[in-house]
């Protein structure tokens, strides 16, 4: 099954969101997680909140205000082409912007979660001892939410390989730069293209499948073993 | 971002080192643009790369910034209202075809029924979807009516529901339907003459445009299903 090098572009193009996307993501929400998992406040319902939003509002709200905010003539478009050089709107880089917060949630609650059931007395006890907060981060926290992390990186690359309806919104569907796999397969559906449609839709189901199996497998039941 | 994306696929530099043309094109003239384009690509090694759309979608991108070199409308007022709102130089639109609608799986008369199912572009973004209105809306037609309407995001894929058998009859373009449609007369429509609009420039773009513009081409797109311009 040979594929074309149009296929080739969207294949390349997906892979590369997910993967910035994801390392983004890992690098906001583990600080972003941690806040919310030691604070309860008004304050912090109103962020999580905002951070789940996404999960029940139509991608086209989403959508519909980044291709607004992203337009070479707002404050954010000019700033980014002068920063950059590179226009935003239509771009890759508007496309992980908007990917980094449409999957947010996938990656901040899994580690919320986790860091929630951390108790606060091992931590107490590490700081009686002498360890600095990079340390308990390090040798307690890190060690014991491993698997939710693997479990946020998954969820965050597999939602956004799913994405479909921002970045058809800020994206254009252009070949090469904006045209992920989803996108692709829209195409192709569009233009009566079955054949290729089919090898598309295809390879992401088993591609989807397996990665959610081999997550839930590794998950198995919760045991959290807290003995030295 | 770009930069990450590049460092953690280095293989893949090419796709985003390579300046290829980026050409938007509504839905009814893609089919014809990708083998003209394969053709251009050929003869001269420049790579185009179309993205398709109804034209009121392709219109809205360009308005935010989508970086395209040209735009093929299917209608006039898309490109006009670019200009208008200072896109591009008035000098920059051309006439490329005239449009034909037609009418697949059944006979004009089925268009007076109520019982049928009808597919058509989206009016709101679709000129070939206002084309479609009109024809509906002859007093001929009207007691047709209370017909089932069902709107495709653009003429692909008014035509796509056409043809999967979920709609009876579909209202589109000569250019993208199967083997004797049904003929609708232009003088029943609001006129559907296909502007370009062009937004970047270059010597690759200029070469593009003056094989669009070639007698050769012209043909190929009469023969395709289109009517020449007025």
């Amino acid at each position: 099954m040979p594929l074309n090098s149009a296929e080739l572009d969207a294949i390349y193009l997906t892979v590369a969101l997910a993967s910035v996307t994801t390392l983004i993501l890992l690098l906001l929400g583990t600080p972003l997680a941690w806040w919310l998992s030691r604070r309860h406040g008004s304050s912090t319902a109103l962020i999580e909140a905002l951070v789940a939003l996404p999960l029940i509002l139509p991608p086209t709200v989403l959508g519909f205000y980044l291709l607004l905010m992203f337009a070479p003539d707002t404050a954010l478009g000019r700033a980014w082409e002068a920063l950059t050089g590179e226009r935003l709107a239509f771009s890759f880089s508007a496309l992980v912007i908007g990917s980094v917060i449409y999957s947010m949630p996938f990656v901040v609650q899994p580690l919320q979660g986790a860091f929630q059931r951390i108790p606060g007395g091992l931590l107490d006890a590490a700081a009686t001892l002498g360890a600095s907060r990079f340390d308990q981060f390090r040798s307690i926290v890190l060690p014991l939410s491993a698997r939710s992390f693997v479990t946020a990186a998954s969820l965050g690359f597999a939602h956004t390989v799913g994405e479909f309806g921002v970045v058809l919104m800020i994206g254009g569907n252009i070949p090469g730069e904006t045209q992920v796999l989803s996108i692709a397969l829209y195409d192709h559906v569009e233009s009566l293209q079955f054949a290729e449609a089919h090898r598309l839709a295809g390879a992401l189901v088993v591609f989807s499948l397996l990665l959610l199996f081999f997550l839930y497998r590794r998950e198995g039941p919760r045991v959290w073993r807290l003995q030295a | 971002m770009r930069f990450i994306a590049a460092v953690l696929c280095s293989i893949c530099l090419p796709v985003l080192a390579a300046e290829p043309l980026r050409v938007a094109v509504a839905a009814n003239f893609k089919p014809v643009l990708q083998r003209l384009s394969e053709d251009f690509t050929q003869r001269t090694g420049i790579e185009v790369r179309l993205s398709s759309a109804s034209s009121g979608v392709l219109a809205t991108q360009i308005l935010h910034g989508a970086p395209y070199d040209v735009f093929f409308s299917a209608d006039r007022e898309r490109p006009e209202a670019l200009i208008a709102g200072g896109i591009a130089e008035a000098a920059a639109a051309f006439c490329y075809a005239s449009g034909r609608l037609v009418l697949v799986g059944g006979e004009l008369a089925d268009l007076a029924r109520a019982d049928v199912s009808v597919a058509i572009a989206n009016p709101a973004t679709a000129p070939y979807g206002e084309a479609a209105l009109d024809v509906l809306a002859r007093e001929a037609y009207l007691p047709g009516a209370a017909r089932t309407l069902v709107r495709g995001n653009n003429v692909a894929q008014a035509y796509q529901i056409w043809h999967s058998g979920a709609a009876d009859l579909a209202l589109i373009p000569l250019a993208l339907a199967p083997a004797e449609p049904v003929p609708i007369p232009a003088s029943w429509h609001r006129p559907l003459q296909q502007f370009a609009l062009v937004l970047g420039e270059g010597d690759s773009l200029q070469r593009y445009l003056k094989w669009i513009r070639s007698a050769t081409v012209r043909s190929q797109i009469i023969h395709a299903g289109y009517d020449p311009c007025p």
